[in-house]
C-alpha cells in the first residue's frame, strides 16, 4: 500500500522535503502513521506532532490531518493511494 | 523609585489648550487596571461624556504602554492605543508591536492621554522629560517614510522612534491606521482618522531610561530559557521561517482562506501568495519587534518597473495578503505586495482596504455600482489593476473612493438593502481573514465582542476534537476548565469556551504581550507568563487575577458601548456567514442561525450580563468597577 505524505512549513524544514510516498505492507490509522513518522524523523518532529504533560508523556496532539479533500481523525483508516497532509494547528487568529 | 515595571507618570496633553501635564495614578491604580487596553479604556470612559463622537475634539485617544513593556523578553513589545472607532462607534483598543512602547517606557511615561484638536497640524515630541507640541505642517500630507524622516531631522534624533498617521489619516478615512517605525500597525478600527481628526500627525519618542525590573536575575533566566522552548515550537518556527503569511498554504489547504468577498474558502492561485513563494522572490531580510526572536517580520524588496518595494516598509502579512488577494481573487504577488506597500505608506488598514475593495468589486458584478459610478475602475474580481487605482481613490477621497472611505456598513447602507446583504461587517468594522464557518467559535466572537470581529479576541477552535485531535490548551486547563468540544458544534459549551479563551486574549491586552508568543500553542505558557510578571513588577500574580484582568477589560469595553447605544441587535453577523461555503474541503459549511442566537445568550449568562448583554451591577463590583455601574444606571 501506498500513502503520500504532504509537508507544510514547518515539518518540511525538518523532512527537507515536501512530500513522500511511505509504502506499507498494512492498514494504518492516522495515529499510527504519525507514530511511524515521528520514529523515522526524530524527537523535534515528535515535538511538533504531540502536546507533552509535565511528565513527559503524550497528552495530545498539534496538528491537524487532511486526508484527500477532508480533515481527518485520528482513528481514521488510510487506504492506498490517500494523500494525507500535515496542518500546524494554527492558534490565535 | 517604590515601582517596577511601571514608571507611575502619565502624560496628559491638550492639544487645544496645548497644556501638557503629568498624572501620577500610584500603585493600586496600576494593580487593577495593569496598563495597555485598561488604562486607556479606564481614561477615555472617565473623559468621554454621551454624544461625543470619533472625530470631534473632546474625544480622547490613549497611546498605553503595560509595566510589561520595554523589559527584554520576546513578546512584550506591544503597546495600545484606545479611543472611540469612526469605523463603529464603539470604543476599540487597537495594539501594535514595533518600538514605540518600549520607548515610550524608556521616556519615562507609561501612557500619553491626548484631548482637543490642535489649530494646524502638530506632532508630539517626547525626549525624557523634554515634551513639546512642534509643528507638522511641513510634513502634513506625506507618506509616513517622508514624515519620520522630516521629524527625524527636525529633532535632531536619528533614532527617534515616530508612530504616525499617513495622508489616509489625514483625510478622515474610517479605517486609516497607525503605524510605527513604518511597519507596525495599530491596524484595525480607523483610530488613524482620530489623531486625523485632531491635527495630530505624529507622536516621536526617544528615551534614555531603563525599565526598573524586580528581580534581575529571575527575568534574565526566564528570557534564556525562551531560546530552548521555542526552537520545540512548532507554530513560532512557522511564524520565524515564513512570518505569518506561512499561514496562506495552511488556511487555502484547510479550505478557510476566505476568497471573493467571503463566498468561498479555497483559492486557486493561494500558491503565488504563500510564505513560501514570498521567500522565494521577493523576501529581503527576516526582522523583529523590541528584544523578540521570533523575528516574524518578513520585509520585502522589488525593483521591477511598476512594482518597484521597498523594504521600509515591511512586508505583507497574512491578513494583508489574505484581504488585498484572495477576498478580491487576486493573485499576483507582485500586486498583492505593491498595494499593501501602498496601504502602509498611505496609512490605511490593508484589512478593510481588501475588504472594501472586495465588497466593490461584488457590488459591482452585480450592478450595485454602475460603470459610470466607478469613474473608469474596472471594478470586476482579480483586476489587478482595479485594486491600485481604488486605493489611490480611497486615500484621496475622489470619486467611488469617498463613498468607500466611510467603511463597508456607511457604503452599503448609501447603496441600499441589495448591497447591505454583501457587507461583510460587524457593528460597521469588516472581517479578518478567519472565517466563522470554518471556526464556528469566531462566528460568536465576531458576534459578540465590543470592539467588532477582531480575530485575535480568542484563540479559535483548531485542533479541539473530542473524538479526534483533543487538544484543549493547558493554559484553559489552569482555569478550571477541562471540556473538550467538537471544532464544528456552535453550542452553550463552547460559549464558555469562548469565554474562556477571550479572557485569556484580553490580558494579552492588557498586559501588551505578543499573542503569538505567549496564545496557548506559542513559546510562552501560562507558568512563564506568571513568573515574567512577578520577576518584572513583584507582584505574586495568579491564574484567577489574569482572568479579572480579562473580564475587567471586556466589561468596561461593554459599558461605553451601552453607554454610546450600541446594545445587543449589534451582536450578530452578517447574512453571508449562514449561507454555505460554495467549494472546498468544507463545501457546504455555514452557520446556523439559530444556534448562533443560544450561543450568544448563553454567553452573555457566562458573563454575567443581562438577556441584553448589559453587564450587571453585581459583575461590575466584583471587577472593581462599581464606578460604571453608577453610569449605567444614570445612563451617561
Amino acid at each position: 500500500m501506498e500513502i503520500k505524505v504532504h509537508y507544510l512549513s514547518p515539518f518540511m524544514e525538518i523532512t527537507e522535503a515536501k512530500n513522500e510516498i511511505i509504502k506499507t505492507k498494512k492498514e494504518l490509522t492516522i495515529a499510527e502513521l504519525l507514530e511511524q513518522l515521528v520514529e523515522r524523523y526524530g524527537e523535534r518532529f515528535a515535538k511538533f506532532i504531540y502536546r507533552y504533560d509535565a511528565n513527559k508523556q503524550i497528552e495530545g496532539y498539534r496538528v491537524i490531518i487532511k486526508k484527500n479533500d477532508y480533515l481527518a481523525k485520528k482513528d481514521d483508516f488510510i487506504k492506498d493511494g490517500d494523500q494525507i497532509t500535515l496542518i500546524t494547528a494554527i492558534i490565535g487568529g | 523609585m517604590s515601582s517596577f515595571g511601571y514608571n507611575n507618570r502619565i502624560l496628559m496633553v491638550n492639544l487645544s489648550s496645548g497644556e501638557i501635564g503629568l498624572e501620577h495614578p500610584g500603585d493600586a491604580f496600576y494593580r487593577r487596571y495593569v496598563g495597555g487596553a485598561n488604562l486607556g479604556a479606564y481614561y477615555l470612559l472617565k473623559n468621554w461624556k454621551k454624544g461625543i463622537g470619533a472625530l470631534d475634539p473632546e474625544n480622547t485617544i490613549v497611546f498605553a504602554a503595560s509595566p510589561l513593556t520595554g523589559t527584554p523578553v520576546p513578546g512584550f513589545s506591544r503597546h495600545s492605543v484606545v479611543s472611540v472607532s469612526p469605523l463603529t462607534g464603539t470604543i476599540v483598543d487597537s495594539e501594535a508591536g514595533g518600538y514605540f512602547g518600549p520607548e515610550l517606557k524608556k521616556a519615562g511615561y507609561d501612557a500619553v492621554v491626548i484631548t482637543g484638536k490642535a489649530k494646524k497640524p502638530v506632532y508630539l515630541a517626547i525626549l525624557d522629560d523634554k515634551v513639546e507640541l512642534k509643528s507638522a505642517e511641513n510634513i502634513w500630507g506625506r507618506v509616513t517614510k517622508e514624515a519620520e524622516m522630516g521629524i527625524r531631522k527636525d529633532l535632531k534624533e536619528d533614532k527617534a522612534i515616530v508612530t504616525q498617521i499617513g495622508p489616509a489619516g489625514e483625510n478622515l478615512v474610517s479605517f486609516a491606521c497607525i503605524v510605527n517605525n513604518l511597519k507596525h500597525f495599530n491596524g484595525r478600527g480607523g483610530l488613524g482618522a482620530v489623531m486625523g481628526s485632531k491635527n495630530l500627525k505624529a507622536i516621536a519618542v526617544r528615551g534614555s531610561k531603563k525599565v526598573n525590573v524586580f528581580n534581575e536575575e529571575l527575568l534574565r533566566e526566564k528570557v534564556k530559557s525562551f531560546a530552548g522552548k521555542f526552537k520545540d515550537n512548532p507554530f513560532n518556527n512557522l511564524l520565524n521561517r515564513l512570518g505569518t503569511a506561512g499561514v496562506t498554504t495552511l488556511q487555502n489547504t484547510d479550505g478557510q482562506l476566505p476568497t471573493k468577498n467571503f463566498q468561498t474558502g479555497v483559492f486557486s492561485k493561494a500558491e503565488n501568495l504563500s510564505g513560501e513563494k514570498i521567500h522565494e522572490t521577493i523576501f529581503h531580510r527576516a526582522e523583529a519587534c523590541y528584544a523578540c526572536s521570533v523575528r516574524c517580520k518578513m520585509t520585502v524588496s522589488n525593483e521591477t518597473e511598476g512594482f518597484e518595494l521597498d523594504p521600509a516598509y515591511g512586508g505583507p502579512e497574512y491578513e494583508g495578503i489574505s484581504a488585498l488577494g484572495p477576498y478580491t481573487e487576486i493573485g499576483d504577488l507582485l500586486t498583492v505586495a505593491k498595494a499593501n506597500e501602498m496601504c502602509n505608506k498611505y496609512g490605511l488598514d490593508a484589512v478593510s482596504m481588501g475588504s472594501i475593495a472586495a465588497f466593490a468589486m461584488e457590488c459591482y458584478e452585480k450592478g450595485l455600482i454602475k460603470k459610470e459610478e466607478a469613474e473608469g475602475i474596472e471594478l470586476v474580481f482579480g483586476n489587478n489593476e482595479a485594486l491600485i487605482q481604488l486605493i489611490k481613490a480611497v486615500k484621496e477621497r475622489k470619486g467611488i473612493g469617498n463613498l468607500l472611505a466611510d467603511g463597508i456598513r456607511k457604503a452599503a447602507e448609501k447603496m441600499g438593502k441589495e448591497a447591505e446583504k454583501l457587507a461583510v461587517h460587524v457593528k460597521g468594522m469588516d472581517f479578518a481573514a478567519h472565517d466563522p464557518r470554518a471556526k464556528v467559535s469566531f462566528g460568536l466572537a465576531y458576534a459578540v465582542q465590543p470592539i467588532g470581529p477582531d480575530h485575535i479576541g480568542h484563540f479559535g477552535d483548531p485542533g479541539l476534537s473530542p473524538d479526534g485531535f483533543d487538544n484543549v490548551p493547558d493554559q484553559l486547563n489552569s482555569f478550571g476548565f477541562y471540556d473538550t468540544h467538537s471544532p464544528d458544534d456552535l453550542d452553550l459549551g463552547k460559549a464558555a469556551f469562548f469565554y474562556y479563551g477571550q479572557m485569556i486574549n484580553s490580558f494579552h491586552d492588557v498586559f501588551d504581550i505578543c499573542t503569538f508568543t505567549s496564545v496557548p500553542g506559542g513559546t510562552w505558557e501560562l507558568s512563564d507568563i506568571l513568573e515574567l510578571i512577578k520577576a518584572i513588577t513583584g507582584w505574586n500574580y495568579s491564574a484567577w487575577e489574569l482572568m479579572k484582568l480579562g473580564e475587567r477589560r471586556v466589561n468596561m469595553l461593554k459599558v461605553f458601548n451601552v453607554l454610546n447605544g450600541i446594545g445587543a441587535e449589534e451582536d450578530r453577523l452578517p447574512p453571508r456567514m449562514f449561507e454555505p461555503f460554495q467549494s472546498g474541503p468544507r463545501k457546504g459549511a455555514k452557520i446556523e442561525k439559530e444556534a448562533l442566537e443560544k450561543t450568544i445568550k448563553a454567553y452573555y449568562q457566562v458573563a454575567g450580563w443581562d438577556s441584553s448583554g448589559v453587564p450587571g451591577k453585581a459583575k461590575l463590583i466584583e471587577l472593581g468597577l462599581g464606578w460604571l455601574s453608577e453610569r449605567l444606571e444614570k445612563k451617561e
